[in-house]
This record gives structure tokens, sequence and C-alpha cells, in this order.
């Protein structure tokens, strides 16, 4: 386990940097951030004098070390925006996404694994026919229009809940529901899948002719086994869903990171959205660092080979 | 001894075999159904289209449509903030969001495929390479790095597609690799080697037309996938640039108004779910007919 620890570790660490890399280039090449800095009544001296003070003259691969050299001890540059630190930015944004974020991943497994174990134990019923439904039906919705079309339905004629802002629990549960529902469908799927399989299984027809109650044999004998899957899928959907919170937050005027992406892309404050990105890929690769470390500690054979 | 009855094959073949099976697939017929008029609306757009999607008329601005009581015949779907005809934007909307789908979909699965079919053909270095790329791919927030690049490089066709491309080709990597390394296993690939095919023919003749199947599938999710990026960078802002009547930025456009004229954001919504619903059910149908045994 130990070894398996380490080897999963330098890959996650090796993957991070790569992503680091890649989106450095990817910015810094497709624009000039001299002129960017400099506004656009900016003579070509300033914009020279830019480039020299923030050595942008420099070769991008000595750039890219000095901007890594500089993140690794948490120092992510200064927003072009906001003049403040990049860092200092991110963390202020970044607990309203992340309780967005654990929300809707609630609101999807709450959802959809019931729905799914449901499914499971009846294959072709009608709850297993309307699942299916449900699930063709989210994947085929897209998100910016299922939020408005809340927005129209439950704020707008019903009256029921805030249409944007970030202040009391009711202005969450709209955004809950648009970033969670894309996330069901898979988890619902996978869900059912593992407990067919679960089910169809020769200890589970042990336990049933050993006379366990059905709900029990069903719970702690099946479902535990089947969720296994499940759970590092939900933790990719979760890393996922930080990503997809930019839509979100932008239609919510949540003032979270996806706003602060947002709002850093229209204005080019290339620091700041290449802290994001940074940030986001991390916490997308620790997760599924820890969902690998999950599962190969609840199974051995993944350990091994 | 008698062949059983629904072993032999119909006098059409393999073609009245699949037929008979498509027929009996609902989803598989609704979705083409809808696919292909999609496809003629697009293709047939000037013919249809009964007014010039970007003839701005301010005397007619927010026309409603025919069943509301202030409609009129003239703009069957009405008229949106400039006075445009909202029926005419949606028809050659239409050519946008599968310009983009296809498009999107034929680099990132030529990027994918080619990835895949390697790294699972050749395996050990091969595939670790490929795999690393993957989760590297993996890592990185999609829509935040397509609206940066863009928002970057400048909103046009041509760009939202490569950009797409460039970023969608995980999956079809992900299953490209997967089934040709079953197909690899198979006795007649070892076969064909021993026999002393080429690498290319190997794969050409013998594993490619085995994983086409799955590739199929794949195309049509991604077509799906990129169908609704696209309109969510455009709704964003920072996708296709107006006027150009994409399906996103018309929601977009209307979502100042909606609280009053929400069927400036109905039609065009509705029109991109019912599209990626039938991409998506056609794909579903695909993999069903040719690999029942995937079906859960």
């Amino acid at each position: 386990m130990l070894f398996y620890t380490i080897k999963r570790f330098g890959l996650a660490s090796l993957v991070a940097l790569t992503v680091s890399f890649i989106s450095f280039g990817l910015l810094y090449l497709s624009s000039d951030p001299a002129i960017a800095m400099a506004g656009e009544t900016a003579s070509d001296a300033d914009i020279e004098a830019i480039r020299k003070l923030y050595g942008f003259d420099r070769p991008i691969l000595v750039q890219y070390l000095d901007w890594l050299q500089r993140a690794l001890g948490g120092d992510l540059g200064k927003s072009y925006y906001f003049r403040t630190d990049v860092s200092a930015l991110i963390g202020e944004r970044l607990p309203t996404t992340m309780m967005l974020g654990v929300s809707a991943i609630s609101f999807a497994i709450l959802f959809s694994v019931p729905l799914g174990v449901a499914a499971a134990i009846r294959p072709n019923s009608i709850i297993d026919r309307f699942a299916l439904f449900l699930s063709v039906m989210g994947q085929a919705l897209p998100s910016f229009w299922f939020a408005l079309m809340l927005i129209v339905l439950l704020s707008v004629n019903l009256r029921l809940l805030p249409t944007s802002g970030s202040d009391s629990w009711l202005h969450f549960v709209m955004p809950t529901v648009v970033l969670g529902y894309y996330a069901a469908p898979a988890i619902m799927r996978l869900t059912r899948t593992g407990m067919l399989e679960v089910l169809s299984t020769d200890y589970i027809r042990t336990a049933r002719a050993k006379g366990l109650r059905p709900t029990v044999v069903l719970f702690k004998h099946a479902l535990r086994n089947a969720i296994i899957p499940v759970v590092s899928l939900a933790a990719v959907q979760f890393g996922f869903m930080l990503g997809g919170s930019i839509v979100v937050e932008t239609i919510f005027a949540l003032h979270g990171a996806g706003f602060l992406a947002w709002e850093s892309i229209t204005r080019n404050d290339l620091p700041t959205v290449q802290g994001l990105i940074l940030v986001f890929s991390l916490f997308y690769i620790v997760l599924t660092f820890f969902a690998d470390l999950l599962n190969a500690w609840l199974d051995p054979r993944i350990r091994i080979s | 001894m008698s062949v059983p009855e629904d072993a032999k094959m119909t006098p059409s073949g393999k073609w009245g075999f699949l037929t008979k099976k498509v027929k009996g697939h609902q989803g598989m017929i609704i979705g083409s159904a809808i696919v292909i008029s999609v496809i003629a609306i697009a293709l047939l757009a000037p013919l249809l289209a009964p007014h010039d999607p970007y003839h701005q008329d301010l005397m007619k601005r927010l026309v409603p449509p025919v069943w509301d009581s202030r409609g009129s015949w003239e703009h069957i779907l009405g008229t949106d903030h400039l006075g445009r005809d909202y029926l005419s934007r949606l028809i050659y909307g239409a050519r946008i969001s599968l310009l983009i789908g296809i498009g999107a979909a034929v680099i990132s699965g030529l990027i994918g495929t080619f990835m895949g079919v390697m790294a699972g053909y050749f395996g050990g270095r091969v595939d670790m390479v490929v795999t690393f790329l993957i989760t590297v791919r993996l890592s990185m927030p999609v829509v935040l790095v397509a609206l940066a690049v863009v928002a970057i490089v400048g909103g046009s066709l041509q760009v939202v597609i490569t950009v797409l491309g460039l970023l969608l080709w995980d999956r079809f990597a992900v299953v490209m690799r997967s089934s040709t390394l079953q197909i690899r296993s198979m006795d007649y690939v070892a076969a064909a080697q021993a026999v002393g095919c080429s690498i290319s023919r190997v794969l050409m003749t013998e594993v490619m037309p085995n994983v086409v199947n799955n590739l199929i599938v794949i195309t049509t999710i991604e077509i799906a996938h990129a169908i609704i990026l696209e309109a969510a960078l455009s709704f964003l802002g920072l996708g296709v640039q107006p006027p150009l009547p994409s399906w996103g930025l018309m929601v977009s456009e209307g979502k100042d108004m909606m609280l009053f004229e929400p069927w400036l954001i109905t039609i065009p919504g509705v029109a991109l779910f019912l599209l990626v619903l039938a991409i998506n059910l056609m794909g579903d149908g695909v993999r069903d007919i040719t690999a029942p045994e995937n079906r859960n």
C-alpha cells in the first residue's frame, strides 16, 4: 500500500506539473501580457517598458520556471485588474464555490443513489424506466438554460427563491440543483449497474437463503459492494463541478471562484486566470488521488497490478 | 437436425437483420428522425427561412410568437430585440450547432482515436504516455480553459471548433484504447501478424472495423457535448460572436428580457435540448443495436 501510495503521488505531481506548464504556455503564448497590462491607449514605448519591468522579454521557459518557483511558495503573482495578490483573491472566493460544490454533489448523490438502487431492484419496472428517462433528459439539458428556466419559474412566477447573490442558504438552492443535476445521471447509472451485478452474485443468494431480511441483504450486503465505484465517480464529478461552477455562478451572481474566473477572463487578467486553472486542476488531481487510494484500500486487487 | 427458426438469416442478409433491430428500437427511431430533420433544415435553411436572419427592423422589435394574442403569421416565432425574425434565426442557428458539433467531434475523434489505438495496440511505453496525457487532459477544467483561450484569441466559428476539438479527445482515447486492447488479443490479429501483414494493414483491416461501432457511439456523445459547450460559451459571450444566430447566443440576448418575454429564451433552449436529446438517443440506439451486452 505504501509503494502504491508513493507511485500514485509521484504520478499526481507529474500531472500537476504538466498541467501548469500547458496552461502557462497556452495563456502566455496566445497573448501579449504587456499589451493587456498597458491598456489600449499606451504607446509602443510604454509597452516596451512594461515588458522589461515584468520580465516578459525573457524566454518563455525562464518565465515559467520563475512563475513555478513562486507558485510553489504560494505566490501566484498580482492580479492586473484587482491589483491584489492572486492567491489571496482566490482564497477569498473559494469557500463560496466549495460550499456550492459540496451541496451540489450531495444533492446529486442523495437523488441518484436511491433512484439507482430502486431501479436495480426491479429492472424494467416503471421506476427503472422513469430513472432511465430522467437520466436521458438530464444529459440533454443545457445547464445555463435550465438555470434561466428555474429563475423564471421559481423566482419570477412563484416568487419562492431569490435570483442572485449569496446571502442566505436560500440563495444556494437553485445553483445547487443546476450544478448537481448534471452529475446525477452518471451516478444513477453506475449505482444501478453495480447493484444489478452484485444482486446476481452467489453471496447474495446465500444471504437470502439464510433468511436474512431483504433490507439487510440489500443495504448491508449489496449496496456496500456496489457503492465502491460510485465513490470514485462522485469524486471525479465533484472535481468537474468546480470547473462547471463558472456558468452557474455567473448566472446566479454567486461571488465564488467561478465568477472570479469569468470576471478575470473578460478583463484579460492573465495571472488570475492562470492561478484559477492551476487551483481547479490541483483540486481535481488531489480528489482523484484520494479516490484512487480509497479504491486500492477497499479493493486489494488494484494495489497489486 | 433442423435449424431453429430464429437462427436463420432473413433473405436480405445482414442489412435486413439490422433494419429489423432498428425498427424495434423506439429511441433510435425518434432520435434519428429529429437529427435527420435538423440536418435537412440546416442544409435547406435559405429555402425554409421566411426572412433574412440578419435583417433588422427596429419598428418591429420583440413581436411575440403567433400563439400570443399580439403575434402575427408574418413572424411565426416573433422577432428579437433588433427586430430580426426569430424563426429564421433559429433555422440558421441549426447550421452553427451542427457545424460546431461535427467539426469539433471530427478533430477530437482523429486525435483521440489515433492516441487510443496506438496505446491499445502497442502497449508498454506508448500506453504509459497516452494514459498520462489523458490524465493531464482530464485534470484541466474544460470550460475555463476554453473560455480563456477564446477570450484571448477572439471568438469565431473556426476558433471555437478548434478549441473544442483540441479539448474533447479524452473519451475517444479512453474508449478506443480499451477496445483496441480487447481486439489485440484476438486470434485473428495474431493470424494477420503471423502471415506478415504490416502494422498499418493490421490496424486498418483487423482492428479498425471491430472498434468502429464504439467509435460511432463516442462520436455522437461528443457531438452532443460540443454543441452544449458551444452554446454555453456563446451564452457567456465568449463563443460564437454576434450577429451569428447561435442558439446559445440567442438565449443570452433574450436573457435580459426573459421576465417579460420568456419565449425569447424558451424557443432556442428547447431547440438546443431537442437536438442534443436526439443525438444522445441515436447514440444509445447504435450502442444497444451493435452491442446489447453493454446496455447497462
